[in-house]
């Protein structure tokens, strides 16, 4: 069994890429997908470990720092299985798009998930979070538009914000605790989170809610994501986002200010998505209400709601994946993205429709889909807490996801569908887009409607499998609610719809905090311009004009003020009028000016010279 | 000639039907709640009964006026960036 668990899939990933240059054809992508299955082999081979695999000793200055590349524990596993299985989906999905650029910032992209996911220590995570943000803008340039090399270069520039956020974080940490190890599995469980308590702590956790796109850090998300090539977009919709989510978990589980963090994320993109036209925009402001769910599960810090949490990053990355896929593929086949310009492609796109439909319904959490299995559970723990605190406690937070997941019908459930597949017809020319992408879609969208059927072999590969399996989503109560809490938002929709209340489609964006970077920064740099050019003035003014000249002129007469600051209380205490002490002055002032001073008298001034110095750096 | 053909939901026929399930559902979601479901209230409001439907449905009215009003404010050209 050693023998077969030689390497790391992470570094399986990130190394296997750089073969597909070299490679041709069928057999670049045979290659390609064989990855992730052999990788997926290892870790089921692999299963739960006590102790880190892959730990590699790195000597440094004397300290042994561990390198830890397979923490793989009852929260990372599950993590791993879904990355390495949208990796497969994905590759099936691009498997014609002919572009190894793509394909190995695909590969190394979903490495340095896995890498972040496995990683026992603080320097490996670092590292792979930073291949992650570095590969994964290629996703987005490697759509070779203007539009999308800038949102790439403001893409990364984030990245790199967060990632210096996260390393300052780190290095204070390996400061305070002399270790790079971090959350170490105790005796009693898995789960050994930090404390959001100190300077450390605050900084990782910043560094972290960039990647999560936590309002008000979420900018770059719509921004960048529907810039990215159409098969990228689908790994970009998987991997930065729910790598995020699993390090939050780990690092800061049961921190409280998640709760509400997260409940506010849920709702803010709604009302973004409601009236955004980008398609992949409205799927990217989606993604951020899921994730908001997840940030929530995170802060409740119950078993049900870590349970919860996990299985919603699961469910999502296949629901999420499906959708991008789905429009993508329009994308792809038409080469339109944008409400106004699609719609009644279902004649000519049923099955891509029915696909889309499919993930539509599952993440609006509709029964007997993936979302409802996961859902329910951190809705279900925010309800729980509730209760012990005598409806207090998270009743706030549990009206928000309530709230939310009415709205996921209205701008997910619905708007997309509808407005892409349905609406007034667009009289587009489309076709079905090509086999491997329909496969891709059908293995996404089976999973989703069988993970909500067979919800418990899902169940026993998370966190905390017998509090799953206690949990019953099928309840008689829990159908009927969330049945009427999506059928009643369908029916407020169709209301809206025919009274012409519904916002209508409009060929235009709406501002959101990305506008401080993008609008604002030309301020700021005005600004900055006016501000820092103004103080460089007046610094000149004062230092490089007047104090040199100043400074040269004390400086000058350094050794003759000292020996006056010796002299004179000297004189003054033998005895001299003032006339006598103003002839001295100039005495010694002419003397040092000619360099005539007895030879002993500049030697003692250098002696009281390094004596002081001495004093001073005792 | 694929653009022309006659979808299925360009027959008004079909839309009925279809607009008549839907209604048929919802109304039988609240019925079946009122007569079989035996809530299992996790605060003081949603144990009523059709609790659920009443929050869905202002739920999404809301998401859709705040978002218009949101519009109002925040709507740009498109190409206000470039």
């Amino acid at each position: 069994m050693s023998e077969f668990i030689g390497f790391p899939p992470s570094l399986i990933y990130i190394f296997g890429a750089l073969l597909i240059p070299f490679l041709h054809g069928k057999l670049k992508k045979a290659y390609m997908l064989l990855i992730p299955v052999v990788c997926f082999l290892i870790l089921m081979n692999l299963g739960i470990t006590e102790e880190p695999e892959w730990v590699y000793s790195l000597l440094t200055f004397g300290d042994s720092y561990n390198i830890i590349l397979g923490r793989v524990d009852e929260l990372s596993r599950v993590f791993g299985y879904i990355f390495i299985l949208i990796t497969f989906i994905g590759l099936i999905y691009a498997i014609n798009i002919d572009d190894d650029m793509q394909y190995m910032a695909g590969l190394i992209y979903a490495g340095g998930a896995l890498g972040v996911t496995f990683a026992g220590d603080l320097f490996s995570l670092y590292i792979f979070w930073e291949v992650m943000a570095v590969a994964s803008t290629f996703l987005i340039l490697a759509r070779r538009r203007k539009e999308s090399q800038s949102a790439a270069f403001r893409y990364i520039l984030i990245h790199v914000i967060g990632g210096l956020f996260l390393l300052a974080g780190i290095v204070l940490y390996v400061n305070e605790h002399n270790t790079t190890e971090f959350c170490v599995r105790t005796a009693t469980s898995f789960l050994n989170p930090l404390k959001l308590n100190s300077l450390s702590s605050y900084l990782m956790f910043i560094g972290i809610a960039v990647n999560a796109a936590i309002p008000p850090l979420h900018g770059w998300l719509k921004d960048a994501y529907p810039e990215a090539t159409f098969t990228g977009s689908v790994f970009l919709s998987a991997f930065t986002t729910k790598s995020a989510v699993y390090i939050m978990a780990r690092m800061f589980f049961g921190t409280e200010a998640l709760i509400y963090l997260g409940a506010f994320m849920t709702c803010y993109p709604i009302f973004f998505a409601e009236v955004e036209n980008d398609m992949r925009r409205v799927l990217s402001y989606s993604l951020m209400n899921q994730v908001g769910f997840m940030m929530c599960g995170i802060g409740i810090g119950t078993q049900l709601a870590l349970n919860g949490t996990v299985s919603h990053a699961f469910a999502h990355i296949l629901y999420k994946a499906l959708l991008f896929m789905s429009v993508g593929a329009v994308l792809h086949v038409t080469g339109k993205i944008k409400a106004t310009d699609l719609g009644g492609l279902y004649k000519t796109m049923p099955i891509t429709a029915f696909l889309c439909i499919i993930g539509a319904m599952s993440i609006s959490a509709f029964p007997l889909t993936s979302g409802f299995i996961s859902k329910s559970m951190i809705i279900s723990a925010a309800g729980d807490s509730g209760q012990g605190m005598g409806y207090s406690g998270f009743m706030l937070a549990w009206l928000m996801l309530q709230f939310a997941s009415a709205g996921v019908i209205a701008h997910a459930g619905i708007k997309v569908p509808f407005f892409t597949f349905f609406g007034h017809d667009s009289g587009l020319k489309a076709k079905e887009p090509p086999k491997n992408m329909l496969l891709a879609m059908g293995i996404a969208g089976f999973l989703c409607i069988f993970i909500g059927v067979r919800f418990d072999l899902l169940y026993n590969i998370l966190p905390f499998p017998e509090v799953a399996n206690a949990y019953v989503p099928y309840s008689g109560s829990h159908v009927v609610n969330q049945l009427q809490l999506l059928m009643f938002g369908v029916f407020a929709f169709y209301l809206m719809l025919r009274a012409g209340r519904y916002p209508s489609e409009l060929r235009a964006i709406n501002l959101d905090l990305d506008w401080f970077y993008r609008k604002g920064s030309a301020i700021f740099y005005r600004l900055i311009d006016f501000g820092f050019n103004g103080i460089n003035l007046v610094f000149d003014n004062i230092f490089a004009k007047k104090m040199t000249g100043a400074l040269g002129e004390v400086s000058k007469n350094i050794p003759a003020r000292v020996v006056l600051f010796f002299a004179i209380p000297m004189r003054i205490a033998t005895g001299i009028n003032k006339e006598e002490l103003e002839k001295m002055k100039a005495n010694v002032y002419s003397i040092f000016e000619h360099s005539v001073a007895p030879i002993g008298l500049s030697a003692a001034v250098a002696g009281i010279f390094i004596a002081l110095m001495i004093l001073i750096s005792w | 000639m694929e653009d022309n053909k006659t979808g299925f939901f360009d027959k008004p026929k079909n839309i009925r039907v279809m607009l008549a399930f839907f209604f048929i559902t919802l109304i039988g979601l609240v019925v079946i709640d009122f007569l079989y479901i035996e809530q299992h209230p996790k605060f003081v409001w949603d144990g009523a009964h059709g609790f659920f439907a009443a929050f869905g449905f202002a739920a999404c009215v809301m998401v859709i006026t705040i978002s218009k009003i949101l519009r109002f404010f925040l709507k740009r050209e498109e190409n206000y960036y470039e």
